[in-house]
């Protein structure tokens, strides 16, 4: 697991750019925190690695996963982007149905992976602690993230990109979806864009890039 | 007392053979209408494609003794191209769902004229008719055709495509972070619905024994007001349950038969469809936010 930004130029509709000739090295499996104010283009970086399409900007730069380039430019229409890197946007509820269960969420969740179901589903129940049959409306905030993040390794993905994880949690919460991440970035690399620095208080032993 | 049970029996016979023959409209409207939260009119045009074409499949083949099978098939593909269009004009022309709608029913309306070079055509081959009781000649093929139907239904929702079809009305951002293709799924799950109108268009040919541009009128209204109702008698919770239909349907048909036998002119029924809709929705809106379809 090893990403490479280079050369990454993001101009906005307006004309002023977001980020100028930005290079960033990252070695997995482990866990970063890009940080930095609001505004400064912390989620544009990580939905333009991620693949997804951000409008009204204009992209420049290439992006290397494991080896293998990709025109940044390009990024939304690459498959091997979408099966490997994986974004958890910073609006949770955009991810889930909140008039489901857990269990089909979680089926939803791997659409397009696997034709068999049930024996994958109690693993990733048991690692985030979560119940099966509750309506999604039911869970609590930190269980509705750590459900996201659930569904997204469903796609068994190389890099986890996650925007602003702990931002509607409360401490408490925010310590047990925290927790969760570190443990899965023992086996990927987990990108985490954050600007609380007292939570990252926590996680001081692991890298940070200053954006 | 033989007489009154005679009556009833009657009835409640009619009552169940009108309901099986908007079973799949309604189970169509289910799922478009109540889980996708698409205000899809398309289902109206898919009713009187779907009889054109089924009946005139039925028709070339009724001699080789297919006019059933091929008729229900070729009414049930008529009306997912009805469906897939509306859904396509949605996807790639950027038009809401409801413009779309309204796009493919004048379409289709015009079309229909076009095939049928009149407002109004016989039947001439009627291929549903089978002897089996007494009176009543086409209950028994829409017996076996709601029971098929039906099964299907639940079986689709317990596909991955249904629960997608089911999620993107719950939330369509979900398809988009999750990338999945909405453009599939809408028109998957508009068509699957368009081609169960179709399949009920095909069936109300071969019953009233003619076909007319204005018999779809107001199918719409009968599948929401069918799915209300539905809610109402059950009282389900969960957002996958097939029975809401299932009731919805033989309970439009019984009201309409209590109304009609009370002495009330049915030439109002449309009104009063619509404002029990007005008072069920306002009085209990968040409940039925999701049998409303919008």
């Amino acid at each position: 697991m090893h990403v490479v930004v280079r050369n990454f130029t993001v101009t906005m509709e307006a004309g002023n750019k977001l980020f100028s000739d930005f290079s960033l090295e990252l070695k997995g499996p482990g866990l970063y925190f890009i940080i930095g104010q609001n505004g400064v283009g912390k989620s544009t970086l990580a939905r333009i690695l991620a693949g997804l399409v951000t409008p009204a900007v204009d992209v420049c730069g290439e992006v290397l996963i494991d080896g293998v380039t990709y025109d940044l430019a390009t990024a939304p229409t690459s498959s091997y982007l979408s099966d490997h890197v994986v974004y958890i946007t910073q609006r949770v509820d955009d991810m889930i149905a909140s008039h489901f269960s857990v269990r089909e969420n979680l089926a939803a969740a791997m659409f397009t992976r696997f034709p068999g179901f049930s024996r994958f589903l109690k693993p990733t129940l048991d690692l985030f602690a979560l119940p099966e049959n509750i309506p999604v409306a039911a869970l609590s905030g930190g269980q509705r993230q750590l459900l996201a993040i659930a569904m997204a390794m469903q796609k068994q993905p190389s890099v986890l990109i996650l925007d602003e994880p702990t931002s509607a949690l409360d401490p408490q919460n925010s310590i047990l979806v925290m927790d969760a991440i570190k443990q899965l970035s023992r086996h990927m690399l987990c990108l985490c864009i954050s600007h609380d620095e007292q939570l990252m208080a926590r996680y001081v032993c692991v890298p940070r890039v200053n954006l | 007392m033989g007489y009154v049970m005679n009556s009833l029996l009657s009835q409640l016979l009619i009552i169940i053979e009108q309901g099986l023959l908007y079973l799949p409209l309604v189970l169509g409207g289910y799922l478009v209408i109540s889980l996708m939260q698409i205000p899809d009119l398309s289902i109206e045009s898919a009713v009187l494609i779907g009889a054109i074409a089924g009946n005139a499949g039925a028709c070339v083949f009724s001699a080789a003794g297919l006019g059933l099978y091929v008729g229900i098939v070729v009414a049930g593909f008529a009306g997912a191209a009805v469906g897939v269009g509306a859904a396509l004009l949605h996807v790639y022309g950027r038009l809401s769902h409801l413009l779309s709608s309204i796009i493919m029913l004048g379409f289709c309306q015009g079309l229909s004229l076009l095939f049928m070079g009149a407002s109004h055509r016989p039947v001439v081959h009627e291929v549903i008719k089978l002897m089996l009781v007494p009176g009543y000649p086409v209950l028994p093929i829409l017996v076996g055709c709601g029971f098929l139907v039906s099964l299907l239904m639940c079986y689709f929702l317990k596909t991955k495509l249904g629960l997608i079809c089911a999620f993107y009305g719950d939330n369509p951002r979900f398809l988009v972070n999750h990338r999945i293709s909405s453009a599939y799924v809408v028109c998957m799950g508009m068509g699957i619905a368009n081609a169960l109108a179709g399949i009920t268009g095909f069936l109300l040919g071969q019953v009233n024994g003619f076909i007319d541009v204005g018999m779809s009128f107001g199918t719409p209204l009968v599948c929401i007001t069918a799915l209300v109702l539905g809610q109402l008698l059950t009282s389900v919770k969960k957002v996958l349950a097939v029975v809401v239909p299932l009731v919805g349907v033989f309970a439009y048909f019984a009201s309409q038969t209590i109304l009609l036998k009370s002495g009330i002119d049915l030439r109002f029924f449309q009104l009063m469809q619509a404002v029990f809709l007005v008072i069920v929705f306002l009085s209990r809106r968040s409940r039925y936010q999701h049998t409303l379809g919008v």
